[in-house]
């Protein structure tokens, strides 16, 4: 492997390139999807291959194959050179990386059960105990359940001298049950919802979910919810769950915190930013109890690892303190346009198919001093809302309208009947500035996100989110039509 | 790129390496290359070229699936040892309806294929994106968008003796370009790059941006709206997967399940799938080689008809078979139409603002999701060029706006649909062929603003 690296880099040098990197790429998965007391799947997949990224003439290039052989090499670094000259018809600021980066190493997930040595025969178990255990409740139409795990090797080596060589581990699972009745679907998930939770953990992460024991509420919850009240339309006081909190930071603070879209890199697609650089430092973005950290060395988080796929060491930064916004996540490119002298270390690519950029780490709340029990008993009138159902936001990252699978009034603190359909919907500095209770850290806990779509052609990235109940003041609810 | 006699002889070796009762062998081959822009100029550039190889075991009822892409005679092994391993563990599934045999259909090989676009050089991309980044600058406007094109080979073999095989191009331009305070949005797509005008759709873009500046904010509310194809594309891809999808009709969660034969829709709206139509961006078979049909779903505001792949066809029973919508992976929430068409009209989509007092003109949606499955009730955005419609004339432009409203309910409250169509890339192979709509009512909440 290292001859072919080496041949590709020094090819790419030999036909002009400023700078030249090589990312090997090998990932295997496993799948397990149960319904209605079926195993409908069970799936091993594997794919396995390289990308080139060069800087030519200060333009970029890219060119990515699945087949490691030494012919194919040249052709690949051949053509990404040859894009990359392409790119320099059209150009613009001139593609530049700052300081050297130079790290040489290796990186592996610390896991305690090593989730591929578990058979698939006690996978296949405990999702067929959850669906039945969901299935045994009455009025209960659809019970699903899936488990995954997966295992990334990654070689990134540049013309700067990195060597670097990673092992990322995932492990996820969840259920849901679906109720349906004339003129109404509901559903509940658990422990996350859009299939499962995630974590750069090992096996331990499904048993510490106890998939089997939280399935009858579930399946209840979701019987419940077609009886249930509508949600009210109005301004009050919401108390988010700690994983519907996760999805707020994640869409209202993780991706407009990526300085690529800062500057229009994604403007086509994903969008730009609310938070321009004038801004850094002195734009109120939460209340004083808001903190919120970019931390890729969190042990767990579904975005942790060692470096980057620039190899830029895995760091921790403060991106908003005490309510002020003061931190970007950034690439070693646009650390630079920023003036800052290194990148933070948050580009990644999807695969070995996909040229990097910039992606969330680990997105997180820092606790505060509040049990959650404490939050309810202290709101004389609002709502609770848990799990995310939707989500929308406008391409700057303002205009916000969230919705959960389930809600619960609260009257004088205390819990009061369930609703169903809840929604929620404000300007994302507004909203945080609203914040006045933050649960405290035995409340909190690292969600992950699987799903994260940017970038064309599109990438899906893995992040994480440290997240705890949060309150909201003055927040509008019950949109819905 | 592997040509169909190559294909062929991998997917047999494949074959002859498995003794499963039955096998699958799914072979996606693809050659993309992608210019972005963004800032004026080109910021990323990409290519790339690879072999996905899915192989489906079935050991009676019992059925596992493995992929890799390493061709060479030990990754095929492994794969197929893979699969056929996943396969003994796995308990009886009742719905696997076995693997098809060949339908004895001649289908083309190549609809959708053009040369050109195959070969179309990361140099004749760049020229295309200085048209697009020299209209933009020439107005003093930014664009940022991505030309992309390639070449992708679908063929499957199963040890029932079917061998499908299918090559397609794609092209598709798409670009964003703002002013200071507003945006337009442009973009085409096409099997063949030669129809793709890169001096039109940029022009179309900075036009709207141009209109776009300085907009006004209005209050949410209640308005007529006329809906750009962009924007109807996004309501019959939602349509599709939410509410035409079989499985979800079986299970309650589509409105057909209950109003199927029912006036849903307005008379004059009619939608359909069709993986054969050549003005889509055809796939003439399905990912496990079942022929695709038309499948009327709406009929002239009707409720006709829904898609199914063979298992979601078996769990509901008699009467029903795979209408040529199998994914690549099983789904549990079951298939969507990938090929979808909405009739055109009558009325040039300029004219549509006509007979509007008080409206708003919509180019496209953004960041749509559903919050209630049923009534296909969805929230997202409006980007990239709203305006105003005064007394049936488009006026000026307003702060883009959050919208919870229907799409079933806007589809009933169609009153006229333009005679032109545009073809959208739903990326995988699906496309949406759209017309614009006038709409009588649509529920604004809220507006973007700091």
């Amino acid at each position: 492997m290292r001859n072919l690296i080496d041949r590709a880099l020094n090819l790419a040098q030999v036909r002009g390139a400023a700078y030249a990197d090589v990312r090997i790429v090998g990932r295997e998965s496993q799948a397990i999807g149960v319904k209605n007391g079926i195993v409908e799947s069970i799936s091993a997949d594997e794919t396995y291959g390289f990308g080139v990224r060069v800087i030519v003439d200060g333009a970029w290039g890219f060119s990515s194959s699945n087949r490691l052989v030494a012919e194919e090499v040249d052709r690949v670094t051949a053509e990404a050179v040859a894009i990359a000259r392409a790119s320099a018809l059209v150009h613009g600021r001139a593609a530049e990386l700052g300081p050297p980066e130079v790290h040489v190493g290796s990186y592996k997930t610390p896991v305690v059960i090593y989730p591929f040595t578990v058979a698939p025969e006690e996978k296949i178990k405990l999702l067929l105990a959850a669906d039945a255990a969901m299935r045994a409740v009455a009025g209960v139409k659809v019970t699903q359940g899936n488990l995954v795990c997966q295992r990334e090797h990654k070689t990134f080596a540049s013309t700067e001298g990195s060597y670097l060589q990673q092992e990322i581990i995932e492990t996820g699972g969840g259920i849901a049950a679906t109720a349906v009745s004339e003129g109404d679907v509901q559903v509940r998930s658990y422990p996350n919802s859009f299939a499962r939770d995630q974590a750069c953990r090992g096996w331990e992460l499904v048993l510490e979910h106890d998939l089997v024991g939280n399935a009858p509420r579930m399946a209840e919850q979701a019987v419940a919810l077609l009886s249930a009240a509508q949600c009210p339309s109005g301004v009050t006081t919401i108390i988010l769950d700690g994983s519907q909190t996760a999805l707020q930071i994640h869409e209202s603070c993780g991706h407009p915190i990526e300085l690529d879209r800062v500057f229009g890199s994604e403007a086509s697609y994903a969008g730009t930013s609310f938070l321009t650089p004038e801004k850094l430092g002195h734009f109120r973005y939460g209340s004083n109890l808001v903190n919120i950290v970019a931390d890729a060395t969190i042990p767990g988080g579904l975005g942790t690892f060692g470096w980057d796929d620039e190899g830029v060491p895995a760091q921790r930064t403060q991106i908003v303190q005490n309510g002020m916004f003061v931190g970007y996540m950034t690439s070693r490119e646009t650390a630079g346009w920023l003036g800052q002298p290194r990148s933070n270390g948050a580009i990644r690519a999807s695969g070995w198919n996909r040229m990097p950029i910039i992606r969330m780490t680990n997105v997180g709340l820092q606790p505060g001093t509040w049990r959650l029990a404490g939050m309810i008993a202290d709101t004389d009138e609002g709502i609770l809302m848990e799990m995310n159902r939707s989500w929308s936001i406008d391409n700057q990252r303002l205009n916000f309208q969230f919705g959960t699978e389930i809600a619960w009034e609260i009257r004088g603190g205390q819990l009061g009947r369930m609703l169903k359909n809840a929604t929620y919907t404000g300007i994302t500095p507004q909203f945080w500035r609203s914040v006045d209770a933050i649960g405290d850290e035995h409340e909190l806990r690292v969600w992950g996100t699987p799903n994260c779509g940017k970038g064309q052609p599109p990438q899906i990235a893995h992040t994480g989110h440290p997240a705890a109940p949060i309150r909201v003041r003055n927040v509008q609810v019950g949109v819905m039509r | 790129m592997l040509d169909q006699r190559e294909l062929r002889a991998l997917a047999e070796q494949v074959l002859d390496l498995s003794a499963a009762d039955e096998t699958e062998v799914l072979l996606l081959g693809r050659a993309t290359r992608l210019t972005r822009f963004a800032n004026n100029y080109i910021h990323q550039n990409t290519a790339e070229t690879g072999l996905q190889i899915r192989v489906r075991a079935a050991l009676g009822q019992r059925v596992g699936v493995a992929a890799t892409d390493d061709s060479t005679p030990d990754g095929l092994r492994s794969v197929v040892e893979r699969a056929v391993g996943l396969a003994r563990l796995q308990a009886d599934d009742p719905y696997f309806p076995g693997l098809p045999a060949p339908d004895g259909q001649v289908l083309p090989t190549d609809l959708g294929y053009v040369t050109a676009t195959a070969g179309y050089t990361a140099e004749e991309r760049a020229r295309a994106v200085a048209v697009v980044c020299s209209a933009a600058a020439t107005a003093k406007q930014v664009s940022a968008g991505a030309f992309e094109t390639g070449e992708q080979t679908v063929s499957v073999a199963n040890s029932h003796g079917l061998w499908r095989y299918h090559h397609s191009t794609c092209a598709n331009l798409s670009m964003v370009v703002m002013g200071p305070t507003g945006s337009g949005w442009g973009s085409a797509a096409a099997s063949d790059v030669g129809e793709i005008d890169a001096q039109v759709v940029a022009g179309e873009a900075v036009q709207i941006a141009a209109r776009a500046q300085d907009p006004i904010e209005i209050e949410p509310g209640e308005y007529p709206v006329v809906l750009a194809p962009d924007a109807v594309g996004d309501i019959l891809d939602y349509l599709g997967y939410v509410s035409f999808n079989g499985l979800a009709v079986l299970e309650g969660r589509s409105f057909l399940s209950t109003r199927m034969g029912q006036q849903v829709m307005a008379p004059s709206v009619s939608i359909w799938d069709d993986g054969q139509d050549p003005t889509g961006l055809p796939l003439p078979f399905d990912y496990e080689g079942v022929s695709k049909q038309r499948v009327s779903l709406i009929q002239d505001g009707i409720g006709r008809g829904v898609v199914w792949d063979r298992r979601s066809a078996l769990k509901v029973g008699e009467g029903h078979s795979s209408t040529g919508h199998a994914e690549i992976r099983y789904g549990n929430i079951g298939v969507g139409p990938a090929h979808l068409f909405m009739a055109p009209g009558q009325t040039a989509q300029a004219e549509l603002p006509k007979g509007i007092e008080r409206g708003i003109w919509i180019t496209r949606f953004w960041y749509t999701r559903v919050v209630h499955p049923l009534e296909v009730v969805m929230t997202g955005m409006t980007r990239d060029g709203t305006f105003l419609i005064e007394n049936g004339q488009i006026t000026r432009p307003v702060r883009n706006l959050r919208f919870t409203q229907s799409y079933l309910k806007a589809l009933a409250e169609v009153d006229a649909i333009s005679r032109e169509t545009r073809l959208i890339d739903g990326g995988g192979l699906s496309s949406v062929r759209a017309p614009a709509i006038r709409v009588r009512s649509f529920n604004f909440t809220g507006v973007s603003k700091e």
